[in-house]
């Protein structure tokens, strides 16, 4: 069965709505992480969907990267809160406000 | 005449707009009709039967966090040398000399990572 | 890939090499870590000059992914200098805090590679990777003093928002690609002229030009700036001011002019939109701040605003003008900010303990730190644009620039603007020369050893910049002679 892009595109940007709405609503740091990590998944489905539409391996090829790329952020994230927890022990995000002007 | 692929963008681009206000509205009703009931017992996990004594969700050394995320790094790395070994036939030597060097500048991450005592355990 | 690609990215590549020596290096060094800091502002400098000798070669390398032109030369050799700069100031204030490490200046090496390979980008991949290589080690640049809240909290407000704004640009990027079927910059423009400005093409213009918005903090996209830039090491905030900004806006340019021509129309109401919006946050918040790493994090915004009018007349104009104008103020922006910062870094560095970046800790400076005062205060002249400095040069083109776009009021504004500013930038100068301290200071010893070759090199480049920018605004125009090699 053949499923058309269109389908892609559209289940790619619930995705990113959803992970975008994620990261500006949610407290808990581990869920902003995934949220982010959502978004960047939506793009690949888009990316890939794309890459068939238009025939090409483009798009494929630009996904290897985006995966890398999020894994190392996620990595790097990871590392950023494990730090703050050691210090703050806690994960809510709207507890952290010393930087004040 | 409006080309296919506008066509299908701007369908997709009502779509975006769509599920955005999906999302906030979902958000909403489901803010506006929880039950925000205050009692002490909801929060129990069971009903009847034991009390847990301590809570079941142990804090994990940091140690395994920091094999992990070395883990997913050097996994990930690995998707690179699929389509490398699929070309290798049409890229020749070259092809193979810039693997090698992808590969030395994962080792200098290792190295670091092994001479930092990250892969030590106590 | 050829060998001849290599020499493409040979200032890349010293920094790449740089950065993994001081890296594997690190480990075996103790209390003292010149090695480390040697190897790294040798790579600086040799990428730099590399780069600067490449000047005039056109040539595209790796499937035109990356190219060499005037126009990357321009900003690698900017970037190779905000780099050293941001070294020689980095080694006795990382010192006062005990955590002087191998790995901060490969993260800072490693910075630099991302920011070079975005203005060579000519290649959404390219550009892609530049920009996470460049926004991932600046994450971990906020964060590197491991133990301070407050630093970690700095890192974690620009991780979560630069990755949202890489993920929102991501997203447009994907789109341009559905549209044109490719991802090298020239195909695209081309893709795109074929199918014309589109509802669907501005859709994806607004969505990059909010990614990258967020990433060179115009408002409403900036809140994450001041707290950034209070947290994070004062260096390291110095080169976040000025190193992934010019980054930002050398990539700005290059995907706005090349692959989103076609919507020229509606990226440019939106910068001119941004930039009224930019230059007014910034400038009102900076009048309120005490704190002069905050106030200096609103300038920055201010800024920003300015460059964003340049880019809404760059959209508007027939000619390259506005874009060259960029460059140059990007260039000077460079040595005011990071010598402001530099200053911010000597007199932390001589009381780590007491020190608070207030305003009322400037007072009476002019008597405990003459030289301080005095280079503070040609940076605040050149941040205000008295002329003879190099702020003054910058904002003269840039405006000029947008009153030939028929955008004079813009040109009014962001003057008015720049007039308000003036009240926020000398009110530190009357402070360090004019107000009693309200309390008794030791005296520090004076600025020395590195930091005092940092702020020489700002001075010299704000003086210079202010007297003769003839050159400086020749290598500016023959930036935009050929964007692909």
């Amino acid at each position: 069965m053949n499923i058309p892009v269109e389908w892609y595109l559209i289940l790619s940007a619930f995705l990113f709505v959803i992970g975008a709405a994620g990261v500006l609503t949610r407290r808990n740091l581990f869920i902003v992480l995934f949220s982010i990590e959502l978004m960047m998944n939506a793009v690949n489905i888009n990316l890939v969907g794309l890459s068939r539409l238009h025939e090409n391996l483009i798009g494929q090829t630009f996904v290897l990267f985006t995966m890398t790329v999020a894994a190392a952020e996620a990595a790097v994230g990871l590392a950023i809160v494990a730090a703050l927890y050691r210090n703050r022990k806690t994960l809510m995000v709207d507890l952290f406000d010393s930087l004040k002007g | 005449m409006i080309n296919p692929t506008v066509d299908l963008v701007i369908q997709f681009g009502l779509m975006f707009a769509i599920g955005a206000v999906l999302a906030l509205a979902l958000m909403a009703v489901s803010h506006r009709l929880a039950p925000t009931s205050r009692n002490p017992n909801k929060g129990q996990p069971y009903e009847c039967g034991v009390l847990p004594q301590e809570d079941s969700r142990l804090p994990f050394n940091v140690h395994f966090y920091l094999v992990a995320v070395l883990f997913v790094l050097f996994d990930l790395e690995a998707v690179f040398m699929y389509p490398w070994a699929l070309a290798l036939r049409s890229i020749g030597l070259l092809g193979l000399v810039e693997m090698l060097i992808f590969i030395f500048i994962l080792l200098v991450g290792y190295f670091y990572a092994w001479k930092k005592g990250v892969l030590e355990w106590e | 890939m050829t060998a001849m690609d290599l020499i493409v990215i040979l200032p890349e590549l010293i920094l790449v090499v740089a950065g993994c020596l001081a890296l594997v290096v690190e480990p075996y060094l103790k209390k003292d870590k010149t090695a480390a800091v040697t190897i790294v502002a040798t790579a600086l400098v040799a990428s730099g000059a590399v780069a600067f000798g490449l000047a005039g070669e056109t040539r595209a390398a790796f499937g035109n992914m990356v190219v060499l032109n005037d126009y990357a030369v321009f900003f690698k050799v900017l970037f190779a200098v905000a780099g050293v700069i941001t070294v020689l100031m980095s080694p006795r204030y990382l010192a006062a805090y005990d955590r002087h490490l191998g790995e901060y200046y490969a993260l800072l090496l490693f910075a630099i590679v991302g920011m070079d390979i975005m203005a060579a980008a000519r290649d959404l991949m390219a550009f892609y990777v530049g920009l996470e290589l460049m926004a991932v080690s600046s994450y971990l640049l906020a964060g590197f003093f491991r133990y301070h809240a407050r630093s970690n909290e700095a890192a974690l407000k620009y991780f979560l928002t630069g990755a949202f704004a890489s993920a929102i640009t991501l997203y447009g990027l994907s789109l341009v690609y559905g549209f044109a079927g490719a991802t090298n910059y020239q195909q695209i423009g081309q893709a795109l002229q074929a199918t014309g400005n589109t509802t669907a093409i501005a859709l994806a213009t607004a969505l990059v030009v909010v990614g990258t918005g967020f990433k060179v903090s115009m408002a409403p996209f900036h809140m994450w700036t001041p707290d950034v830039y209070q947290g994070a090491p004062t260096p390291v905030a110095g080169f976040f001011s000025v190193g992934p900004k010019a980054a930002g806006f050398s990539a700005i340019l290059m995907l706005f002019l090349t692959v989103l021509d076609v919507s020229r129309s509606t990226w440019s109401i939106l910068f001119i939109v941004l930039a009224v919006l930019t230059m007014a946050v910034g400038n009102l918040f900076a009048l309120a701040q005490k704190n002069i790493k905050r106030m200096l994090a609103y300038s920055s915004i201010a800024h920003v605003g300015y460059l964003a009018a340049g880019l809404g007349a760059l959209g508007r104009a027939d000619d390259d003008l506005a874009g060259q104008a960029i460059l140059l103020y990007l260039a000077a922006y460079t040595f005011m900010n990071l010598g402001a910062f530099a200053i911010l870094a000597c007199l932390k560095t001589q009381d780590p303990a007491g020190h608070g970046y207030t305003l009322a800790e400037f007072a009476g400076l002019a008597r405990r730190a003459p030289w301080a005062a005095v280079l503070m205060s040609l940076f605040m002249f050149s941040l205000t644009g008295i002329p003879g400095t190099a702020g003054f040069i910058g904002k003269f083109y840039l405006f000029n620039a947008v009153v030939r776009a028929d955008l004079a009021w813009l040109a009014v504004l962001a003057v008015i603007f720049s007039a308000v500013s003036a009240y926020y930038y000398l009110r530190v100068i009357m402070y360090m020369f004019f107000r009693e301290p309200e309390r008794e200071y030791v005296p520090r010893e004076a600025i020395g050893g590195p930091l005092a070759a940092a702020l020489a090199l700002c001075a010299a480049g704000v003086i210079f910049i202010g007297l003769l920018p003839g050159s400086l605004w020749d290598a500016a125009v023959s930036s935009f002679g050929n964007f692909f090699g």
